[in-house]
């Protein structure tokens, strides 16, 4: 490793083009971004723990609201897995680098700025309380957000997240289809590798359409044109059809590369080969797929004909199927395993009973007729925080804690991550279990005030709410804690893995594959 | 030096992330024409 110079303090960090290093700039960044979002979400358990407004003032509630969802979706979940592929991928699919490293820099330290640029509104307009950040939700409906007067900003900062995100996304498929070692074949690559592959095409395929809508949101607010505004001949309900038709996949660009990942945890823990791998590739193939041609189960209520209807409904509960592949398959690698069950493992399994539920209450969500019931409820937020905080964030949490040996050479304290799991686990079900009642019971979202009927559901969610914030300082600590040290890691780490990431030494050398691996 | 990757790899690298730029671009293209 001696004659791997490269440059120390900050220049290492600007200039890196090395997979490694950016993979960790990706985590740290998408890190702190969740703590910021986190603290946003605090902010609206606060207000919401009691009916009546106490905490905050309405607008900067649905500034907060928005800004979580946009902070938590593009600033921590998808930068999360984009570290992620840059550290493993290029490791196991036996490659030195990424095919493209200097773009790959750029595609990093484009995000900051871009994050910055989506953050400022709010500390603009002398008093942070009247903070002029988007108040719309993350889903920016037109004609609301083209009221907003710092728009400019949000769509800067829309294009850039998307601009990173393409450059991201060729990268890692330049790496899989060009730099693969002697014997890698497609079908013998590690099932995160392939999550990552096809979550690279829907993103190549969604995120010009999200620029495409913002930039007709720019021209209908600065230059006159009239795509969305009903008064010039344009259309609110297209804006609709193009956000979903970018929105939907984007939540299985959050989801693919969380299956990825589990994948590769449970037939470690198992100590068995991950059941149906040929059906785990096709079923990750064919959600995507699917995620194309299902987005206006987003918006049943806005007057669709029934055909319309019945077609999206239809085709939105087909995707239970290859996920129900997915399920039936941990479940079977698990049976008759020789189990154990540490950190990363303790996740997995929580990922798999949970993120079923929010797949459940989504199937619930997909029927034409008992949508009209729970659109625009807490039920909705129910369902999509089971799928993206049990489901994407569990899988990248418990990620962290079977790779994190690999990265730093140290095995992380054991019962310190236990301690976050059961701590994270029974708190995150307090948070959002109850949310699915008030929901039922009509408790509209994005709403600051509720009706005294509500009151005690909400004082229980806001409480699992606070513990389940606070018990994510415990993994900032575990990690930084394994970081500084501990006890040395050997090269598999775990008796049960497999691949070729775990023939290396631990920690992963700078450089990896001096030469390239033979994969029989 | 032997880290390095192959000229053939490179090639492919580059002629990858030109079909995919251009597909993005395409995308792009298509969606704001949708309605202009």
């Amino acid at each position: 490793m001696s004659d791997h110079h490269h440059p120390t303090g900050i220049k290492r960090w600007l200039f890196t083009t090395n997979h490694k290093d950016i993979g960790t700039l990706y985590l740290w960044f998408s890190f702190t971004m969740l703590l910021i979002g986190g603290s946003m979400a605090m902010v609206i358990r606060a207000e919401l723990f009691a009916p009546g407004m106490q905490v905050v003032e309405p607008n900067f509630f649905n500034m907060m609201t928005t800004m979580h969802g946009l902070i938590m979706v593009f600033g921590a979940i998808m930068p999360a897995f984009v570290g992620f592929a840059n550290w493993l991928v290029p490791m196991m699919v036996g490659a030195p680098d990424m095919a493209l490293p200097r773009m790959n820099n750029w595609s990093f330290w484009i995000l900051p700025f871009a994050g910055l640029m989506l953050l400022m509104p709010m500390f603009m307009g002398g008093d942070f309380s009247q903070g002029q950040g988007p108040a719309f939700g993350w889903t920016f409906y037109q004609p609301l957000s083209g009221q907003y007067n710092k728009l400019g900003f949000f769509i800067f900062a829309v294009h850039l997240l998307g601009f990173s995100s393409i450059m991201g996304s060729i990268n890692i498929i330049a790496t899989i289809l060009n730099m693969r070692a002697p014997g890698m074949t497609l079908m013998k690559m590690p099932l995160f590798v392939w999550t990552w592959l096809i979550t690279a095409f829907l993103l190549i395929a969604v995120m010009p359409v999200l620029a495409g809508a913002v930039t007709m949101m720019l021209t209908d607010k600065y230059f006159g044109t009239s795509f969305f505004d009903a008064a010039g001949g344009g259309d609110p309900v297209l804006f609709q059809h193009v956000f979903w038709f970018f929105g939907h996949p984007e939540v299985y660009i959050m989801i693919l590369p969380a299956f990825g990942i589990v994948s590769q945890i449970i037939p470690t823990f198992a100590r068995k080969p991950l059941f149906g791998y040929a059906s785990m590739v096709y079923a990750t193939a064919a959600i995507a797929f699917l995620s194309f041609i299902v987005w206006a189960h987003h918006m049943f209520t806005v007057g669709m004909p029934v055909a319309g209807e019945l077609y999206f409904m239809y085709a939105t509960v087909m995707i239970a199927v290859p996920t129900a592949v997915k399920v039936f398959n941990w479940t079977a690698t698990m049976w008759k395993g020789s189990m154990t069950f540490e950190t990363p493992m303790l996740w997995a399994i929580a990922f798999v009973f949970l993120f079923t539920i929010g797949g459940f209450t989504g199937l619930m969500l997909g029927v034409a007729p008992v949508d009209f019931q729970y659109h625009d409820t807490y039920f909705v937020v129910a369902h999509f925080h089971y799928v993206l905080v049990t489901g994407a964030l569990f899988a990248l949490i418990g990620g962290v804690y079977y790779w994190i040996p690999k990265w730093t050479g140290h095995m992380y304290d054991e019962k310190l991550g236990k301690l976050h799991f059961w701590l994270s686990a029974i708190s995150v079900n307090v948070l959002f279990f109850p949310q699915h009642f008030i929901g039922l019971e009509g408790m509209p979202r994005r709403i600051p005030d509720y009706n005294p009927m509500f009151a005690d559901w909400n004082m229980i969610s806001s409480i699992g709410g606070f513990v389940f914030g606070a018990s994510q300082l415990i993994f900032l600590y575990t990690v930084i804690k394994c970081i500084r040290g501990g006890e040395k890691a050997t090269d598999r780490v775990w008796e049960g893995a497999e691949g070729l990431e775990w023939t290396i030494p631990s920690p992963a050398p700078y450089h990896t594959f001096e030469t390239a691996p033979e994969v029989k | 030096m032997k880290n390095e990757p192959t000229a053939k790899q490179r090639r492919g690298a580059v002629i990858t992330a030109v079909i995919l730029g251009g597909l993005a671009l395409l995308f792009y293209v298509v969606f704001v024409g949708l309605r202009w």
